[in-house]
């Protein structure tokens, strides 16, 4: 055949006829009234944890023992806890210690279950086997109590932390792409990609990955709200974040002992760790909506 | 004439779980450069295990007797990786069902840049153009657009002729086309035909068509090979095969074409029986059961694949009359 040398004038991605997925998607979510309202929240949330510094009205970790045990103020928003700080400002830096924790937690744990995902999907047999094996395992320990055990051996940090949340949730994330990847191995766009000569994991990044994207991001919405609830749950039982660094659960847990004398201190500490609970569950859902074609929303 | 595949006494068998299942029995064909060969056989004739073969992806349970020869090339006595080079350099496919043979969430500029992969020194916007440029031979529209656009967003004809234009970009020796218009209607199948004919040019080698439809093997090949059971039992160019079958199956499948039925008949002719497994398979001629025109021998003696004008027939009835 004679080389191709007619020239064709290719666009820049052009929103007209195909507007980027991404793109389709937020629109569709930002049409979706609960989504909206969750995605408002995330992105009030996640201004918190990166402005606290300037957000914040007070040093989160400054003690004053005058003031200690205030009320509401108009000082002092959410008055003050047991060495006189600023709940409101430790509020707001908690922010940045339970979305870090979330975040990189979900992402380590991604990291290990997809890519563990599409090693057993692809090669079935005995490696599936083992992994699946592994999985179960991890699935069936309690997880405070594994989280426990962790902890009293490498001693609470934030490391720990999220090594915890990671192999935790790792499991989850390979069983999903593992069936995920069962499913499209058998698709014909695979196969003829076989037919045209592409190796595994040419297969793997051009046809799996953009599959996967779609479920791994609706996993991603629903797993932050429990991730924050492991975070909460090991700092209440002071096993988590360590003082003087500010965490709703070690709030949560102070506030729980002063609950007689400061009731607004468990109140401030635990309103957080519910409104992004239910905003990251409400944002999952309307995310698993907006994303799923067999809904009614699908094409927008 | 120099064949592009030779394919010499060929024999795929399956392991089954009670035993060796053999779906291809000693077929021996060779295509000629420049030339389409139509494929045809119903469910269960081996045309895909044997389309599989010439590819070399058959599944792992499956072994391979005889020789398949690509341009000079014996395609089983390469290492693995080897006969991955081959696939997407000298070797494309265009496969059945275009609605699930491209990708629903990668652009269709992304997959064709991504069948290129084997192409050496290339850099992707050079294959994108390439892309670009093979869109408007295969009439489409606008390429530009198209290449940015998702696979959700074309027609089923549409989405063949992108499928099409994704095994030419490599210039294929050989181009396996399996059942290329089964999945589409009436109009865009003869569109689809048209597009291949067309296309034929740009193939450096032969086209091979897998197909049950008597009529398309009429319309776009010059050879044709009619499997049986795992056999191979007529093959010639298409005008003596289908002008003069001499196989009763052959008879019998042309007569099952409706766009060769003279008079309206509120009657489908189909092929009564049904093909004999290949693990019981009975001990003369194949087709014995099923045929027409059966004599007593035929249960007996196996026909050999014998010259008969231009063609080739296993029939007793045309080598021991």
């Amino acid at each position: 055949m004679a080389p191709i040398t007619d020239t064709v004038a290719v666009a820049p991605p052009a929103n007209r006829t195909g507007a980027h997925p991404a793109w389709v998607g937020l629109r569709r979510l930002l049409a979706h009234p609960a989504g909206l309202v969750a995605f408002i929240v995330v992105l009030g949330l996640v201004a918190c944890a990166l402005f606290a510094p300037w957000i914040a009205p007070y040093d989160p970790v400054k003690i004053a023992p005058r003031i200690r045990f205030q009320g509401p103020s108009w000082e002092h928003w959410l008055g003050t806890d047991q060495l006189g700080r600023d709940v409101l400002s430790r509020v707001i830096y908690g922010t940045g210690v339970a979305l870090k924790v979330a975040l990189s937690g979900t992402l380590a744990a991604l990291l290990i279950g997809a890519t563990l995902g599409i090693v057993g999907g692809l090669s079935r047999g005995s490696v599936d086997g083992a992994l699946l094996l592994l999985c179960d395992a991890m699935r069936s320990l309690p997880l405070i109590l594994f989280a426990l055990a962790i902890v009293a051996i490498y001693g609470p940090s934030l490391a720990t932390l999220i090594a915890i949340i990671a192999f935790s949730m790792a499991p989850g994330y390979f069983r999903v792409v593992r069936n995920q990847v069962l499913v499209l191995r058998s698709m014909d766009f695979v196969a003829a990609s076989q037919s045209m000569g592409a190796s595994l994991p040419r297969i793997a990044l051009t046809h799996l990955v953009p599959n996967l994207l779609g479920p791994i991001i609706v996993l991603i919405a629903m797993d932050i709200p429990a991730v924050i609830g492991i975070e909460s749950g090991l700092s209440f039982l002071g096993q988590g974040i360590q003082p003087p660094d500010p965490s709703w659960g070690s709030m949560l847990s102070d506030g729980y002992s002063f609950i007689r004398q400061a009731p607004h201190l468990a109140i401030a500490a635990g309103l957080p760790v519910i409104v992004s609970t239910v905003a990251f569950t409400f944002l999952g859902e309307a995310l698993r909506d907006v994303l799923d074609p067999k809904s009614s929303r699908g094409r927008g | 004439m120099t064949a592009i595949v030779d394919l010499r006494d060929v024999s795929i068998t399956y392991a089954g779980a009670h035993g060796p299942v053999p779906a291809v029995r000693g077929v021996t064909l060779a295509l000629e450069r420049g030339r389409i060969l139509g494929l045809v056989g119903e469910s269960g004739s081996g045309k895909s295990s044997l389309v599989s073969a010439m590819l070399a992806l058959l599944p792992k349970s499956a072994s391979v007797q005889g020789r398949i020869v690509l341009d000079g090339r014996d395609l089983y006595s390469l290492g693995e990786h080897e006969r991955r080079a081959l696939r997407g350099r000298e070797m494309a496919t265009v496969s059945q069902d275009p609605f699930t043979a491209l990708n629903p969430v990668v652009r269709i500029g992304t997959q064709l840049v991504e069948f290129q992969h084997a192409l050496p020194n290339l850099t992707k916007p050079e294959k994108l153009r390439r892309a670009g440029a093979m869109l408007e031979r295969v009439g489409i529209a606008d390429p530009a657009t198209r290449l940015n656009q998702y696979p959700h967003q074309l027609s089923g004809g549409l989405r063949q002729r992108v499928a099409i234009a994704g095994a030419l970009l490599v210039s294929p020796k050989l181009l396996i086309a399996d059942e290329p218009t089964t999945a589409l209607d009436a109009t865009t199948e003869m569109e689809v035909i048209e597009l291949i004919r067309d296309m034929r040019g740009e193939v450096d080698g032969s086209i091979v068509l897998v197909t049950h439809d008597m009529g398309v093997v009429g319309r776009l090949c010059d050879d044709v090979a009619v499997l049986y059971a795992g056999e191979l039992v007529e093959s010639g160019p298409v005008d003596d095969v289908l002008n003069r079958p001499r196989h009763p199956y052959t008879r019998a499948l042309l007569a099952c074409d409706p766009a060769r039925i003279d008079t309206p008949s509120r009657h489908l002719p189909t092929v009564p029986g049904t093909v004999p497994s290949p693990t019981a398979l009975p001990a003369g001629c194949i087709f014995a059961a099923r045929c027409q025109d059966v004599m007593a021998l035929c249960h007996e003696v196996k026909p050999l694949l014998s010259a008969a004008g231009a063609s080739r027939v296993a029939c007793l009835r045309v080598s021991a009359p």
